[in-house]
């Protein structure tokens, strides 16, 4: 199935309807509702989105009902704004779900448009979603991002927040 | 192991078996088996970094896709695990989660990844590929070091800073 999809509605699949918990789930997590997550998670749903989550909060696994409405209620907001995913791939076998397509937001300082490919994977049980994973095109969502291109000479420094010579840690 | 690429059922829907069937077929790397599995007009896109990481990009064609992972990848990386961790199939398209451990054959570093490949099917053959990977941590492990994504380069990068 391709298409756009909005941030409200699934569009009509060609010739068969989709289960309701797909709608359910994206409906939420785009809107960023906490009733209607809260309302579609599993109490022991697990949580990924990979990438640098060293660097980047929304990035990481998590593990509950309240951890997943946190990054997104919270956490991802102070980044960017969903605005949509745009379909190009949706999958459904049984209670598992697989989607690709472009995820597209406005970044919370600057008002800039962000736009990046990504692809999730989710697992249903009775309606509720069990697992998500996001497996995204991450070195274009930071460059995006942090709005310059990314230096790969650029090491991340290793900084001590003890001073050179400190006797603290040799009387611990 | 199966050989070649199976029939879809009716021309609609890709069976297990020819999915199957183009996952080992891709793994062996062998450009004949792989050609039997490809349409002539296939296309095959990894999004990614195409400067860092040279495998991402755009193809289109059989010989085109064919050269790409029979000659091009190898070429770099030395795959010593390719696994799939989760395959959904719905209707002519499967997706699938790969576990890939690979030794980068420049530098002898030993890189573990996973992509998320939708393969799209016509006639029992594959009409198309998009794949995704968590690229950033690609890049890191290609270069042998952590990233820090929030330092800006000082001049403008040049395209010849080329990782692979």
């Amino acid at each position: 199935m391709r298409g756009p999809i909005s941030a409200i509605a699934l569009p009509e699949s060609a010739g068969r309807e989709l289960p309701p918990w797909i709608a359910d789930f994206y409906r939420a997590f785009l809107t960023r509702d906490p009733d209607r997550l809260a309302a579609v998670l599993d109490d022991d749903v697990e949580w990924l989105l990979t990438g640098p989550a060293e660097q980047f909060d929304i990035y990481g696994s998590r593990r509950g009902k309240q951890d997943a409405i946190e990054v997104v209620t919270r956490i991802i907001p102070c980044f960017f704004h969903i605005a949509d995913f745009e379909f190009e791939h949706l999958l459904v076998q049984g209670e598992t779900v697989a989607a690709y397509g472009r995820l597209r937001a406005r970044q919370r300082d600057t008002g800039r448009s962000l736009c990046f490919r990504s692809a999730h994977f989710l697992r249903f049980r009775d309606g509720r979603l069990i697992a998500f994973r996001s497996i995204a095109d991450t070195f274009d969502m930071v460059e995006q991002v942090v709005g310059h291109r990314i230096d790969i000479t650029r090491r991340i420094e290793q900084v001590s927040l003890v001073p050179d010579g400190d006797d603290l840690l040799l009387t611990l | 192991m199966l050989d070649g690429c199976l029939e879809t059922i009716m021309g609609e829907s890709v069976s297990r078996a020819a999915v199957q069937a183009f996952y080992e077929a891709l793994a062996s790397r062998n450009p004949v088996r792989l050609a039997q599995c490809l349409t002539d007009d296939v296309e095959w896109h990894m999004a990614g970094p195409v400067d860092v990481l040279v495998f991402c990009g755009y193809r289109r064609g059989k010989a085109a896709v064919v050269d790409y992972i029979g000659r091009l990848v190898p070429s770099m990386l030395s795959v010593t695990r390719f696994q799939p961790e989760e395959i959904v199939i719905d209707g002519n398209t499967a997706a699938i989660i790969n576990n890939v451990t690979a030794v980068q054959k420049d530098t002898g570093r030993i890189l573990n990844y996973r992509t998320a490949v939708f393969v799209v099917f016509r006639d029992g053959k594959v009409a198309s590929m998009k794949g995704v990977a968590d690229t950033f941590d690609m890049a890191e492990q290609v270069v042998g070091h952590r990233i820090d994504a929030y330092r800006a380069p000082d001049l403008p990068l040049s395209k010849d800073v080329i990782a692979l």
